[in-house]
């Protein structure tokens, strides 16, 4: 185990070399792909569950079947189709996160309140119109909770696949970190995964969820 | 005059649950509504009264008979009938202005004159101020008015209430009755306005259609033909309220009595009296 201090070191040694930097980078570029497949995917995929007996009756069960599937377990899948490849990381990343956000959309649509639907039909909406101007957005607190589940999904799959082979992300430098027995190294890119995950989740859905709470009245009962 | 809304023969049952015969909701219920009038639907709780408006609304389709508006047969939920529920049923993503004018773009309103039409309505319900305020900010009254101001921002042929001030505290039910008696004439607006409060009934309606249950059906229509602007306090309307409350009492009877069984019975009628106030007695 390394001490304190090898940790700060190896920690300032990458910042200055920029070799963490490198890796968040690649890594950034990676989830933004794989996340914002999962996000297109996920939600079309969910607010159709939501609204087609069919859909909800066969892929809907699949989908909650495969979730209980932890996203390593994709790995073997992942090198069997892509090979050692970025697709093959990607395919992980989506797999990871995809579903999560299908089951939280489809929950959003299902929990609309009758009362809701009904009065837009009483505006003479139907349709597609019914669903983006009434469902979509009364689903849109359930459908972020969704995307900040998937996001935290999304950057542990990416940390397992990057470790698959030379990636150049930041899983790939823990692999280096091992080849090399330079724990304090291992340690250090440890944290600054966690500094990112971190900063995502304040930021982007942090800022989402608050927004999104005062609109609906969440924190009403503070006023 | 020729009838505004026809409603004729109409029929509503609802399969049965667990396995009896299916539950008759209305049976062959006819109204006719002339335009510009206002006709308030009285009964007891389950008598079918809030299933009528919403056939009526074309959220729930009949088993027989026709509802006609301004002369078409209606089918489906349409814009030219204008909802107000028990509940504000406001979007609680969109602040009051945009609640408003949420149906007009739907109706394919543009920009400028949606604007203006939620602003006009939004004044005639006295919330201007609030126009930027989100749902949550408002109380109960105010959320019925934006709701009142968003039916009437539709510009429908008629307006359908199902009992939109029963959850209110009695105050703001007061002021708002004397609101909507304003606005409907303003607005010059036919409505149909489901109630179980007689006073209501008897305050706001031009007509007041009183149902019987199991099955639904309209037992009595009563005309209340005082003019308005219409005074609280007018004891021809306590009068009237009270001949509306005598034709329910039955049906309320028999209501409860299917709710509790035989066991029920209703407690002595009787007030007591005083024999001071029992003036010509013994004469």
């Amino acid at each position: 185990m390394p001490s304190p201090e090898d940790v700060v070191a190896a920690f300032a040694r990458g910042v200055r070399d920029g070799s963490f930097l490198a890796g968040v980078v690649v890594s950034m570029r990676r989830i933004l792909i794989g996340y914002g497949i999962s996000l297109v995917v996920g939600i079309g995929l969910g607010l159709a569950i939501g609204r087609f007996k069919l859909l909800e009756d066969t892929v809907g069960s699949l989908v909650f079947g495969l979730q209980t599937i932890p996203s390593i377990c994709w790995l073997p899948f992942a090198i069997l189709w892509f090979g050692l490849s970025e697709s093959a990381i990607l395919f992980v990343v989506v797999m990871g996160a995809l579903l999560s956000i299908v089951i939280a959309t489809d929950d959003g649509v299902k929990n609309t309140p009758p009362l809701l639907i009904r009065a837009g039909r009483t505006m003479g909406m139907r349709g597609v119109t019914l669903y983006a101007r009434v469902i979509l957005p009364s689903a849109l607190p359930a459908i972020v909770s969704g995307m900040k589940l998937g996001w935290s999904f999304a950057w542990r799959s990416l940390m397992a696949g990057e470790l698959l082979f030379v990636s150049a992300g930041l899983g790939h430098l823990l692999t280096v970190g091992r080849d090399l027995n330079d724990m304090s190294l291992v340690i250090a890119v440890m944290i600054v995964i966690v500094l990112v995950g971190l900063v995502v989740d304040r930021l982007v859905f942090g800022t989402a969820e608050r927004v999104i709470r005062r609109r609906w009245g969440f924190v009403g009962a503070r006023a | 005059m020729a009838a505004f809304l026809e409603i004729t023969g109409l029929s509503k049952s609802y399969a049965a649950r667990n396995g009896g015969g299916p539950t008759a909701a209305l049976r062959d219920v006819t109204l006719e509504v002339a335009e510009g009038e206002f006709v308030c639907l009285v009964g007891p709780s389950g008598c079918g009264k809030s299933t009528l408006l919403n056939v009526v609304a074309g959220l729930e389709a009949s088993s027989a008979g026709v509802v006609r508006v301004a002369g078409r047969v209606i089918s489906g939920a349409g814009a030219d009938r204008g909802m107000v529920f028990q509940e504000a049923a406001l979007f609680p993503w969109l602040n009051v202005l945009k609640n408003i004018e949420l149906p007009l773009r739907s109706m394919g309103i543009a920009r400028a004159e949606r604007r203006e039409r939620a602003l006009h309505f939004l004044r005639m319900v006295h919330l201007s101020r609030f126009a930027d305020s989100y749902v949550h900010e408002l109380s109960g009254g105010m959320r019925q008015r934006v709701a009142i101001a968003r039916a009437l921002a539709m510009d429908p042929k008629i307006l359908l209430m199902d009992e939109p001030f029963a959850a209110l505290d009695a105050q703001t039910r007061d002021i708002l009755h004397e609101e909507l008696q304003q606005i409907w004439q303003e607005a010059h607006k036919t409505i149909l306005f489901v109630t179980h409060n007689v006073r209501e009934a008897a305050y706001l309606a031009d007509r007041v259609a009183i149902f019987s249950s199991h099955p639904g059906t309209i037992k009595r229509v009563l005309p209340i033909l005082y003019p308005h602007p219409r005074d609280k306090e007018n004891v021809q309307l306590a009068r009237a309220a009270n001949v509306i409350l005598e034709e329910l009492r039955d049906e309320v009877e028999k209501a409860i009595r299917g709710q509790l069984g035989e066991e029920w019975k209703r407690p002595a009628d009787r007030l007591p009296r005083s024999a001071r106030l029992d003036l010509g007695r013994g004469i």
